[in-house]
């Protein structure tokens, strides 16, 4: 039947192609936001909190948290593994004997950062605690950076300058994908080296022991608010967060809303992906539908020289289960294709972000052969009940009538 | 024995407000090898006979026999193979699948039949030299004329050998030259044995019949 009827069945083939490249970029682009990615290998039990309420009798405002709200609140919680302080600029940097700037995303963080990432260090190693303490201007850089700021040359112990101030490379990392949007940079160096703690704005990452412990240490960061705000009555500061990865993802762009049970936008964000999931998966099961209603009078004509309403049920589902696996093949590659092309606005969290470096890691990684199976399932079940239903009932109609229509 | 047999057959319409009667105490034998015609006004139950003879449809009440057998409550499965292998059908509107070319219209019939795939094909080249199409095999529907429109649908009715050729109206959309050209395939067919039932309005065909049976508002008149 597939060639009896070409346009349809080319157009039901892409049809179908065309809902699973958007249930999987969908999905892809959920999957690569809360999977583990190097380094940031810890996703599962890693919380963030990038903004604060702070609230006076005359105003609230949501702001950055300050060096000195990060030691007076979070810096010694007690549940977590550790607490990391990160802040991220572009900047430019020089060296000797170089004469161009060049520009560079540039991580200010401390030393707990090297805990909760995991980086591969083509030479050196990170820097220490006690660099972080003392403010000792060391630095980590990526191996391009590298490359580039030394023109191929030895990097390792050499100096550049950033802010006015050199700083010696004690590490050198391989590039990080700008997916790993928490530990991405070129530079890393202590925070401590550029300016106290108290002066700078940050992100905090918290590393759980254990993903359990979220509900814990949202309570216990619940209780520090209320300890350590003692000009309760003139300033009162509360967190936002702190959040899991898959909190951040359902709070995507909604970082105003401190609602601490997420319930509102933890149902409006699947249901926008439920209605995203659905709407091609509704869009040809109404095309299927369309397609057999279409054929009443073909399925009359066939029943009136012999078939059985078995054969015209086995018929449709054969045609469907065709047009599906066909339409899957090309789903697949298209999907592939779509998530590379629009990697960068797909996959990050915030578009705004215009980092110097690239996605290094290919799509395919995170294209699982799982996800495929089940979006391919989805698809195929309501293709054949689609147009399984109405073909039943259609081969069960009077064939006088179905002929006429 | 007769092939078809029709005993106290009604046949009624039913909807919620209104309760139709096509067809009315019918009784009709009809003899192996006969060429019937059937006649009369638009409305009065000449196709609702004809679908019922050829299991298109069910009476609301009454028999019907097709070679001695009771066809009332068959399975789907026994009913489909009458239609397939006893009753071969055609229509006035033709009901060709418009997607499917000449060759693959008139094979239909085959496909619910055991006939392996290179049997079809011969088979239907074979029909269609009968007919006079063997040059439009790979045409469209859309491509050919009324007259062979219905050539290809007579093509598709022998293509099984069917016992019994149902007619309804088949020169009803085409011109009498046309007309009369299929009316001699269908007394070709007869000659060789087949029992033809024809519905038609054509006073002037029907004489050339063995027999005309006449309606009028769901009753057998004569």
């Amino acid at each position: 039947m597939l060639k009896e009827d070409k346009v349809i069945s080319i157009i039901s083939i892409f049809g179908t192609a065309l809902a699973i490249t958007m249930i999987m970029v969908v999905i892809l682009s959920q999957r690569i936001k809360t999977t583990n990615i190097a380094p940031e290998i810890n996703r599962e039990r890693t919380m963030y909190i990038k903004w604060l309420k702070e609230e006076t009798s005359s105003s609230t405002n949501i702001i950055p948290v300050s060096g000195s709200e990060y030691k007076q609140f979070l810096q010694d919680l007690k549940t977590p593994e550790c607490v990391s302080l990160q802040s991220r600029q572009q900047a430019m940097v020089s060296v000797e004997n170089n004469p161009e700037n060049i520009k560079a995303d540039v991580m200010e963080t401390d030393s707990n950062f090297w805990i909760i990432n995991r980086f591969s260090f083509q030479e050196g190693k990170p820097f220490s605690k006690e660099d972080f303490q003392s403010g000792f201007p060391h630095a980590v850089i990526s191996k391009s950076l590298a490359q580039r700021l030394f023109n191929g040359n030895p990097a390792l112990g050499k100096e550049f300058s950033y802010k006015e101030r050199n700083y010696k490379i004690c590490g050198i990392v391989n590039d990080i994908s700008t997916l790993c949007d928490n530990a991405y940079a070129q530079i890393w160096l202590p925070c401590t080296a550029v300016e106290k703690i108290e002066d700078g704005e940050f992100s905090i990452t918290i590393l759980a022991k254990n993903k359990k412990d979220f509900s814990e240490i949202k309570k216990e960061v619940r209780e520090r608010e209320i300890r350590n705000n003692p000009e309760i009555d003139t300033k009162k500061i509360s967190f936002i967060g702190p959040y899991s990865r898959k909190e951040l993802l359902v709070k995507e762009g909604n970082m105003n809303n401190d609602d601490p049970n997420m319930k509102k936008d933890t149902i409006k964000h699947y249901l926008i992906i439920a209605i995203l999931l659905l709407i091609p998966a509704v869009n040809l099961s109404g095309f299927s539908l369309f397609k057999i209603i279409s054929r009443t009078s073909e399925i009359g004509i066939r029943k009136a020289f012999g078939a059985t309403q078995k054969s015209i049920l086995l018929q449709v589902l054969y045609e469907n289960l065709l047009t599906s696996l066909i339409g899957g093949i090309i789903g697949l590659i298209t999907s592939y294709w779509v998530a590379i092309a629009l990697k960068d606005r797909l996959f990050t969290f915030n578009i705004y972000d215009h980092f110097m470096g690239e996605n290094t890691i290919p799509v395919s990684a995170f294209l699982s052969p799982w996800v495929f199976f089940y979006v391919f399932l989805v698809c195929l079940a309501m293709n054949l009940l689609s147009s399984g239903i109405p073909a039943w009932k259609a081969s069960r109609l009077n064939i006088a009538d179905s002929i006429k229509q | 024995m007769p092939i078809i047999e029709l005993n106290n057959v009604h046949k009624i319409y039913r909807t919620k407000e209104i309760e139709t009667i096509a067809l009315e105490n019918v009784n009709l034998l009809v003899n192996r090898g006969e060429f019937l015609s059937v006649m009369g006004p638009s409305g009065c139950g000449k196709s609702t006979l004809l679908n019922i003879i050829g299991l298109l449809d069910a009476p609301s009440q009454g028999m019907v026999q097709l070679n001695g057998r009771d066809t009332s409550g068959l399975e789907d499965k026994t009913a489909a193979n009458f239609r397939n292998k006893t009753v071969g059908f055609i229509f006035q509107s033709f009901h060709l699948i418009p997607s499917l070319n000449v060759l693959d219209n008139v094979q239909i019939p085959l496909l619910y039949s055991s006939a392996r795939g290179i049997n079809r094909t011969s088979r239907a080249k074979e029909v269609l030299e009968k007919v006079g199409l063997s040059h439009r095999m790979k045409h469209f529907p859309t491509q050919l004329s009324g007259g062979q429109c219905q050539r290809v649908a007579i093509a598709r009715a022998i293509i099984a050998q069917p016992e019994i050729i149902l007619a309804d109206e088949p020169t009803g959309n085409l011109d009498s030259k046309t007309g009369m050209e299929i009316m001699e395939l269908l007394f070709g067919l007869n000659r060789e044995g087949t029992t033809v039932i024809m519905v038609t309005h054509d006073e002037h065909i029907a004489k050339q019949t063995q027999r005309i049976v006449r309606f009028f508002d769901g009753r057998q008149v004569e």
